[in-house]
């Protein structure tokens, strides 16, 4: 399983990933100072709010991360299975379920060492534009955002052991833009109270909300909760990929 | 043997997953609506920005309760500007058969109020039993010339579309009544092409042709008067 994950891993020293690298980091270095960059909704959205942690930088790169994790997490297993690398891996004394959760293993490695690489970065340039403001402490709490790309690269590994590359790249990047989007659902319930909303949570339950994993901690049973809900949700889908894999047929 | 606890213990934990996930999806849920700074105006103005085909429609309900809720309290009392308000307000909330029903209790509830004029002439149909031309005409024949003329000129927007027949009674009855009124200048107008479309006398086009002119005049005098106004509250 260590070997599988590995070599999803060693994914980092490829060109294109080491232009990412370079992108994440000047990325960091735009948006660490006071530069202004209108993207108001989305500090609404993450409540970037003078107490929070989570700040615009921040919060960029873990989208950029997600976007990284779901086009790894859904290339992977469809390309061992069209050049019939697959055949050579579980020939070895592999099962299936290892398989798959090697390649996920993998997924969520690579994109949290970029994650992890532009963060500091970020925070060195903050640092070192602001050293008076910069607090430590929440800043550190942006390290736990790595689980939040957890479920993300579960989803797309779960995808891609049901169809092929692009299509597994589209469907999780739909069904994580709609569960995204499910972050709507109690604020509209909350606001607009009605006859309809049972139906409307009921709805809601059938897609995790990604929205919640994308917020400012604000208390420590908050980042319980957070840390159980980001890898419950990555283990059922997990269970839901590497079901399907053992039975499906792998030409 | 062993098979059947295993199983147990599968089920068992995957109950317990189900459980901590949901359990800490209520967490979070309870941070993101409750949490710091999450005032009620907040909210609001967060539901604002999302897209409209997810909020309209529940804005729409939230606004018909709150005008239901208001006529319910305003019937309570017997303020007749308010109860005709009220009853507006949640007509113009409703579409189809629930905003006719509105209309129509509103203009039942005062019929001889020139303030459910709206109601009526939304309500007011050729093929209707009892909100027909021959309706309008009663109801018409309630209030004082100069109302009267303000009815009919209203009730054009729905007659211009009835059958031609319909059409040319109601051009006969503003014919007999003679009235003069700015607002009918653009009614002449139309009975012009309408009474070549029926194809009547040249004694009734003559009559539409005067009738028009002196509309025109009362036109051209509440234009001037108007300007006047404006002027005054110019200065």
């Amino acid at each position: 399983m260590i070997t599988i994950a590995r070599f999803t891993f060693l994914k980092l020293f490829e060109p294109a990933f080491i232009f990412l690298i370079v992108f994440g980091c000047g990325l960091s270095y735009i948006t660490s100072g006071t530069q202004s960059l209108d993207l108001s909704f989305f500090s609404e959205m993450s409540q970037g709010t003078e107490k929070g942690n989570l700040d615009m930088g921040a919060l960029i790169l873990i989208m950029l991360s997600n976007i990284i994790a779901i086009f790894v997490g859904s290339t992977e297993i469809p390309r061992d299975l069209n050049t019939r690398m697959i055949t050579i891996l579980l020939s070895k004394p592999i099962s299936r379920t290892k398989y798959v959760m090697g390649r996920f293993l993998g997924t969520w490695a690579l994109t949290a060492f970029l994650y992890v690489t532009w963060l500091t970065i970020l925070g060195g340039f903050q640092f070192y534009n602001l050293p008076d403001l910069f607090q430590f402490k929440s800043f550190a709490l942006n390290y736990l955002y790595i689980f939040s790309l957890a479920p993300i690269s579960a989803v797309a590994v779960t995808v891609s052991t049901y169809l092929d590359d692009v299509p597994a790249m589209i469907i999780s990047f739909l069904f994580i833009s709609i569960s995204f989007s499910m972050g709507s659902v109690p604020i509209i319930i909350k606001v607009f109270p009605n006859e309809f909303a049972n139906l409307i949570l009921l709805f809601y339950y059938l897609l995790p909300n990604f929205a919640y994993l994308f917020r400012s901690f604000e208390a420590f049973f908050q980042v319980v909760a957070f840390l159980t809900y980001s890898m419950t949700m990555s283990f059922i889908f997990l269970k839901i990929g590497t079901t399907h894999f053992k039975e499906r047929d792998l030409i | 043997m062993a098979k059947a606890p295993r199983k147990l213990l599968y089920g068992i934990s995957w109950i317990l997953i189900f459980a901590v996930y949901f359990s800490s999806e209520l967490i979070l849920r309870v941070y993101y609506l409750h949490g710091n700074g999450n005032s009620k105006e907040q909210m609001e103005s967060w539901a604002n920005k999302l897209p409209g085909f997810l909020t309209d429609s529940l804005k729409a309900q939230q606004r018909t309760e709150k005008a239901e809720k208001d006529l319910k309290e305003v019937l309570k009392g017997s303020d007749k500007k308010k109860i005709i308000e009220a009853y507006y307000a949640l007509a113009y909330e409703l579409e189809g058969e629930d905003q006719i029903k509105v209309f129509t209790k509103l203009h039942e509830a005062y019929p001889n109020d020139l303030k459910t004029k709206a109601a009526f002439i939304f309500i007011f149909n050729e093929d209707d039993e009892k909100y027909n031309y021959d309706y309008l005409v009663s109801y018409a024949e309630k209030f004082k010339k100069h109302e009267q003329a303000r009815v009919y000129t209203d009730a054009w927007s729905k007659i211009q579309s009835f059958s031609l027949p319909t059409q040319e009674r109601y051009l006969k009855k503003i014919l007999e009544k003679k009235y003069i009124n700015a607002d009918l200048f653009y009614i002449y107008e139309a009975f012009e092409s309408l009474s070549f479309k029926l194809k009547l006398s040249i004694e009734i086009e003559d009559q539409i042709e005067a009738l028009k002119s002196r509309c025109l005049l009362e036109l051209k005098k509440r234009n001037i008067q108007e300007k006047k106004k404006g002027k005054g509250k110019g200065k």
